[in-house]
């Protein structure tokens, strides 16, 4: 009987509707979040007289739930449930209360120091407070700093899809890497901050060069024999310096930053890390470096509010780009840099917009020495030399859980004819590398559901490096940034890219990449 | 394909149910809190704006002091109001937004106290610092800011859901 009931139409209907609704109702419970799961359990009614007992068991009274706290009960220890074995208000237990009535009398305002002196709350309090008190003056002060470690790493599977001979962007086989381990150190020291962040990498080990006469390439191996294991081989990595800095906050109008730094302009620069931006690699426009990712020299910065309006400014002073900028300038020739930003919190959400700039001297130069009248000369012949000047806008509107986010850059190089360097890709009638205007943009959108930190992102970039140039291209990207909770952040990415002129290059690529970043 | 349709149906609602908001679930019923510091505290009065960007890492002075600020353990119910109503994030939002600030190289969040009782003795103790509790739970001992000028018993204060 039953048979012929679940084989008529509407009775199959039925069970799938049940069983979709099943589905729906598990979804909606798993998406339900942690937090509001058991608030909803702690929640009870705001009148206190109508007030229901935390299901919560009093740990003093096994079996024995907890009176309610009432509209009227003030902070003694008592009343507010404090445990037997810490003294610490259980706050799980004591859900927030009505607020007064703006037209009655305000609340009552109970004296803890009175009636909860001589309590073991209160003493634990006191004693908890004390210690807190001097961790705190013991870092801002003199009782010498605290050094924070953290950092994040991400683990990367990429496979191009497209299968040309002149891809040139990814790897040509399905690749699993570790790209990113960094580890900060940071120490606060009051007004001053100490920073440093470092990159561990396996670098330079398989890193290629290019011998543009042969046409192939040479595999650098960093693979040297262990004096510890009997002359085994071993490969060694590098490290790569990303920040070391100390600041100085004399107001909030004005920190003082000494060091090596990240460019203060856009938004991808200074999310810096994988786990904070949504796709898994960076933008033609950033990863180009059209503004320098780092700086060695000062930066000044601050910022202050008109009502919900912030208003806020970066200005640097640095060594500029060059073959050894991080600890020697070659031309005296300081570069110069800004960002200018303004944030704006409105009813649709908050909205911050900049505009950034950096204008510098490239140089190389040789160390040549000799012997002039008998005594050593040495002389350092400049052997390229280039000016720079790169503009950047920025736009970021967060609103609830939507995310949209651009930037744009245009950078103007300009060589100085006698000191202009080869063409990288030599071109009919071009030996020399031309002065050229780049220019690119990237906008990302995306937003992020309850149900697991989900985002659903689409990002398209274009690069421009002049009419005809093989690499002006466009790319268009999709996927998921999923977050489930704050430290760990997976990443599905699918991209392709278009080249209008391909020249050497094929004139599409694609490529899959999945991620997980991880903050620790 | 009914089956496939159907399973469509349910994966949107589930998905359209579990983004609905649940502010009232979260945080319980309408609260208000307060937000106190030391009896010689050198001001009386802060704007909303000023608060949200101490509580998001910025630097605010009052009267050439800096302010330290203070704040309860996550997921207590006077947290999460204050991170709702004045940082406008959810738990979840709140611990994101810290990791990705300290990735950035930015200063860390405020520090977290484990009680309210704690957070009030320490107001009272350490020069300069700044915290919130219940408004019906403020002792005699410290002094309650308002609020773009207005104090929690007041309408359109807005430390609260």
């Amino acid at each position: 009987m039953n048979n012929h009931i679940i084989t008529l139409p509407w009775a199959k209907l039925s069970r799938r509707t049940a069983i979709a609704n099943t589905i729906g109702l598990a979804f909606a419970l798993c998406a339900m979040p942690l937090h509001a799961q058991s608030a909803a359990a702690e929640h009870v009614p705001s009148d206190p007289a109508t007030a229901a007992p935390s299901p919560l068991p009093n740990p003093q009274q096994p079996g024995v739930l907890p009176a309610p706290a009432t509209a009227t009960t003030g902070p003694s220890a008592g009343a507010l449930g404090s445990t037997a074995a810490t003294g610490e208000l259980s706050t799980a237990q004591v859900p927030l209360v009505a607020a007064p009535n703006s037209a009655t009398t305000p609340p009552a305002v109970p004296d803890t120091s009175a009636s909860g002196a001589g309590t073991s709350a209160d003493a634990t309090a006191n004693a908890q407070a004390e210690q807190e008190a001097s961790e705190i003056a013991a870092s801002a002060d003199t009782g010498g700093p605290k050094l924070n470690f953290y950092g994040f790493a991400d683990f990367t599977f990429a496979k191009r899809l497209s299968s040309h001979s002149t891809d040139i962007l990814m790897p040509n086989k399905p690749t699993f890497y570790v790209g990113n381990f960094n580890l900060y150190m940071a120490a606060e020291l009051g007004r001053w901050r100490s920073l440093s962040e470092v990159r561990f990498t396996y670098l330079p080990d398989g890193a290629q060069t290019l011998d543009s006469s042969t046409g192939t390439s040479n595999r650098i191996s960093t693979a040297y024999g262990d004096y510890s294991d009997w002359g085994r081989s071993k490969k060694v990595g590098g490290v790569i310096i990303e920040r070391v800095t100390l600041d100085y906050s004399a107001h909030s109008l004005l920190t003082i930053r000494a060091g090596q730094f990240l460019t203060p302009y856009g938004i991808w620069n200074v999310d810096h890390g994988s786990p904070t931006f949504i796709g898994v690699t960076r933008p033609f426009i950033v990863g180009n470096e059209w503004f320098p990712s780092h700086q060695t020299g000062l930066e000044l910065f601050g910022s202050f509010a008109i009502d919900a309006t912030q208003l806020g400014y970066h200005l640097t002073l640095s060594n500029g780009r060059g073959p050894i900028d991080t600890y020697q300038d070659l031309d005296s020739n300081k570069a110069l840099g800004w960002r200018f930003w303004a944030k704006h919190d409105a009813s649709i959400g908050t909205f911050t917009l900049g505009t950034s700039g950096y204008k510098g001297r490239y140089t190389d130069s040789k160390m040549v020495y000799g012997m002039t009248n008998g005594r050593l000369s040495i002389q350092y012949p400049d052997t390229e030399r280039y000016d720079e000047l790169s503009l950047a806008t920025d736009l970021k509107w967060t609103w609830g859980s939507y995310l949209l986010q651009g930037e744009a850059i245009l950078r103007d190089v300009r060589y100085d004819d006698r000191l202009r360097p080869a063409a990288q890709f030599a071109t009919p009638g071009t030996q020399w590398s031309p002065d050229q205007r780049v220019w690119g943009y990237y906008a990302l959108t995306g937003y992020r559901l309850k149900w697991w930190g989900i985002m659903p992102f689409v990002m398209n970039q274009y690069q421009s490096w002049g009419k005809g140039a093989a690499l002006t291209c466009w790319e268009f990207a999709g996927g998921l940034n999923i977050r489930p909770n704050e430290m760990v952040v997976f990443k599905i990415a699918a991209l392709g890219l278009w080249r209008p002129d391909p020249g050497f290059f094929s004139k599409t690529e694609s490529q899959f990449a999945a991620q997980v970043a991880w903050s620790f | 394909m009914i089956t496939k349709k159907l399973a469509y149906v349910a994966l949107i609602f589930g998905l359209t149910v579990a983004n609905v908001p649940r502010v009232a679930a979260d945080t319980g019923s309408t609260a208000r809190l307060a937000v106190v510091v030391a009896k010689n505290f050198p001001v009386d009065n802060l704007s909303f704006a000023d608060l949200k960007r101490l509580y998001m890492g910025d630097t605010i002075e009052a009267s050439g002091k800096r302010v330290i600020p203070l704040a309860l353990r996550m997921r207590s119910p006077e947290r999460t109001t204050f991170d709702e109503s004045v940082i406008g994030l959810a738990p979840d939002d709140v611990a994101r937004y810290w990791v990705d600030r300290k990735i950035r190289g930015q200063s860390g969040p405020p520090k977290a106290i484990d009680s309210p009782l704690t957070l009030l003795r320490l107001v009272d103790k350490l020069d300069g610092s700044l915290g919130y509790v219940r408004a019906d739970a403020v002792p005699s001992d410290v002094k309650v800011l308002r609020i773009d000028g207005k104090r929690p018993s007041d309408p359109g204060y807005r430390l609260s859901i």
